[in-house]
């Protein structure tokens, strides 16, 4: 039987991860740690990736979130969804590992294509798409987090909060001002809001 | 009213292109330096200790950030590897001292398990060099010429595979005196590797 239970979220939520999954982190098995890497790596450093605005530090931060996990795992409650808790030690390391970067120069890399395009006009959306994904690795860090949880991860405010540790008010207000400042800036950039 | 609705047009535009945003997959080796940092912890458990950080010193590190700067972690590089080898010429010559009375006073197990903490330590400096050294290279990757670059990285990639497998088998036979002198040898191999990254000018 798989170690990995799906959880309940029909959006491409990562997966439950199984008491007994966590019992054998627990115990130092290599192999289940690199079985927790497997179920979230692509859900981690993608948000990881957003949040920088580049892959070198995507990967330092996934890297970081795993050892301090092989550190931590003993101190994991039950009570708490595995997932909100590694969420919440990636953005921690995104956060002060942003705080220990921020004089260094912005590097970002931003060519992709959308893994599923949004409407007829591709090209637009894909434009607006590295546009946005450019402006959201500069918003304040709080406001970045709640934003890409929400937006991006499908989050919804009350996990928010328990992620980020902060009340649903906060998060919505902290959603709310992402919102405008990215809108701002985009209109600033000469991005018009409607379709096509 | 026009207003407003322009607005929502908005929100629900960007809401749907974030939602669209592409999912990434972390490059394959990845998962090795994960790995071999995660060996590295079950190796030196007091490492770990020491890398508990309270809050008190999260903060004092934050304010301390200055020192990400590249020119203040090459001096800070530069003094701890002078600190390192002065420590370690110290520690040779303690140790030589220590070999001319052992007859007398140690017995050579206990100067064998000494030389083996040494050989601990030896490593703990590499691999504390070579974290900082990748930090600086890749500062400095954007400044080179990408095909040398990716050369490099695909050197660095085998490197840290082979060192990764050298723990592995050190894992097993922990003293293992072949091994100990292929991680050794990697571990030059890949500090002046990307020692050569971190200061190249184009």
């Amino acid at each position: 039987m798989s170690m990995l239970q799906q959880g309940d979220r029909t959006r491409s939520a990562p997966p439950a991860i199984a008491a007994e999954l966590i019992e054998r982190c627990r115990a130092g098995q290599l192999g289940a740690f690199e079985e927790v890497y497997r179920a979230y790596k692509s859900f981690l450093y993608s948000l990881a990736w957003r949040f920088h605005g580049n892959r070198f530090d995507a990967e330092d931060s996934l890297q970081e979130t795993f050892l301090a996990v092989y550190r931590n795992i003993g101190r994991f409650e039950g009570s708490a969804k595995f997932s909100t808790w590694l969420y919440r030690i990636l953005l921690n390391t995104c956060i002060s590992r942003k705080r220990r970067e921020r004089t260094d120069e912005q590097k970002t890399d931003f060519s992709f294509e959308l893994s599923h395009p949004a409407s007829a006009d591709v090209e637009a959306d894909v434009m607006l798409a590295q546009l946005l994904q450019r402006e959201i690795s500069t918003l304040p860090e709080l406001q970045r987090a709640v934003f890409l949880l929400y937006a991006t991860q499908g989050f919804t405010h009350e996990e928010i909060g328990e992620t980020l540790r902060i009340s649903q008010g906060t998060s919505k207000s902290y959603y709310h001002r992402a919102k405008e400042t990215l809108k701002k800036r985009l209109r600033a950039a000469g991005v018009d809001g409607r379709e096509g | 009213m026009t207003r407003n609705t322009h607005d929502d047009e908005w929100d629900a535009r960007i809401e749907r292109i974030a939602e669209s945003l592409p999912v990434q997959d972390p490059p394959e080796h990845l998962w090795k330096r994960i790995e071999a940092d995660i060996a590295y912890e079950k190796m030196h458990p007091e490492h770990h200790a020491h890398a508990k950080e309270d809050s008190a010193l999260q903060w004092l590190r934050w304010r301390l950030a200055f020192l990400a700067q590249p020119r203040w972690s090459m001096a800070a590089f530069s003094v701890l590897l002078i600190a390192g080898l002065a420590v370690s010429v110290y520690i040779v010559s303690m140790r030589s001292h220590d070999t001319r009375t052992a007859s007398v006073r140690a017995s050579s197990e206990q100067l064998l398990s000494e030389a083996r903490d040494d050989i601990d330590q030896a490593m703990f400096f590499y691999e504390r060099a070579i974290t900082k050294l990748t930090v600086l290279a890749k500062q400095n990757e954007k400044n080179l010429d990408p095909q040398f670059v990716a050369l490099q990285n695909e050197k660095i990639l085998s490197l840290r595979t082979a060192i990764t497998e050298c723990k592995s088998a050190l894992d097993e036979n922990r003293y293992h005196p072949d091994v100990q002198q292929y991680l050794l040898t990697a571990y030059v191999d890949l500090q002046t590797t990307l020692q050569e990254l971190a200061t190249k000018k184009n």
